[in-house]
């Protein structure tokens, strides 16, 4: 799991960082909030959780944030803001502009893996989710190849694809969906097939 | 009356971990004398916003260090500023100095 840790005060990233290495998670630190910003932006198609300071040069944690939700509305981020205990009347500002979850600095280790996993926990279902979105909208895109306007002809059934050929109606639907067909014959075919017969051999023995 | 130092404190917030503890401390000796220089300098040009800044960065990093009293007069000095209220920032400075020259021996004595 990569996490990403963004603090421009060297002790605090360092404590931050190498504590997530010992929970062996792939931590990338970045000095200020645009870096982080960038980072984010590269990482926008991967599952990523994110440790931002409020208090850093160029861009604060929650500027970060918000321009996060704003350029990335669906990417998968979970995203932490760090903020002093003086300073937790920002929390709702905070929040408000898209941070997930708030550590109080200097973070409580434990807390702050208990806090951690719940990001995980967001992320991997978010993930899933995703996935499962993908593969409605694929069947989604197999359904609507048989919708429209389908020219058929009135005597052999066949029909005209985009290719402007005429294709007999099974190849036709078995191209454009999972169905497969099996051959039989239906009763009112079977008993005209007979009466056909039937017919035929009559007039063979007057014959 | 805060504590000056809480080692005890400071191994549970660096997991037990003696190679982080010795690099967080080698990196306060070598930040802690320029943050103070730079909240003397911006006391001394009545500069709020430098005050801030400098003395912000001081606090969290004393926090890390579980060093309460440095802590707490950074934040006094980050109060003063935020407020606008800099006629009380020299004496706040003046326990900044005390408490830094009080923890920085209990430091060194950490790193040997």
């Amino acid at each position: 799991m990569k996490i990403l840790v963004a603090d421009d005060d060297r002790i605090a990233a360092t404590v931050l960082a190498q504590t997530l290495r010992q929970w062996e998670f792939d931590v990338t630190v970045a000095a200020d909030g645009g870096e982080a910003l960038r980072h984010l932006q590269s990482a926008a198609t991967t599952p990523t959780l994110a440790i931002l300071d409020w208090m850093m040069p160029e861009l604060e944690g929650a500027e970060v944030c918000r321009r996060v939700r704003l350029e990335m509305p669906l990417a998968n981020m979970y995203l932490m803001l760090l903020t002093s205990l003086e300073s937790k009347d920002r929390i709702v500002a905070g929040l408000e502009a898209g941070a997930d979850d708030y550590l109080i600095k200097p973070f409580d280790p434990e807390e702050m893996r208990a806090r951690i996993n719940v990001g995980i926990r967001v992320l991997a279902l978010q993930e899933r989710l995703a996935e499962q979105v993908k593969d409605l909208q694929d069947a989604l895109t197999n359904v609507k190849q048989l919708h429209g306007l389908l020219p058929i002809c009135s005597y052999c059934k066949r029909i005209r694809g985009d290719d402007q050929y005429w294709t007999a109606v099974e190849s036709y639907i078995a191209e454009r969906s999972n169905a497969q067909f099996s051959h039989g014959i239906c009763p009112p075919c079977a008993s005209a097939l007979e009466r056909e017969i039937e017919k035929h051999r009559s007039a063979r023995q007057q014959d | 009356m805060k504590e000056i130092l809480d080692v005890a404190a400071l191994d549970r917030q660096t997991g037990g971990d003696a190679g982080l503890r010795a690099e967080l401390v080698r990196m306060f000796l070598e930040d802690c004398p320029q943050r103070v220089d730079a909240i003397g300098a911006a006391i001394s040009v009545a500069d709020p916003a430098a005050l801030a800044s400098a003395s912000h960065a001081l606090k969290g990093s004393a926090a890390y260090l579980k060093a309460a009293t440095v802590r707490e007069c950074a934040a006094d000095l980050e109060g003063c500023a935020r407020d606008g209220s800099l006629a009380d920032a020299p004496a706040a400075f003046d326990r900044l100095r005390a408490a830094v020259e009080d923890l920085l021996p209990e430091l060194r004595k950490l790193s040997v």
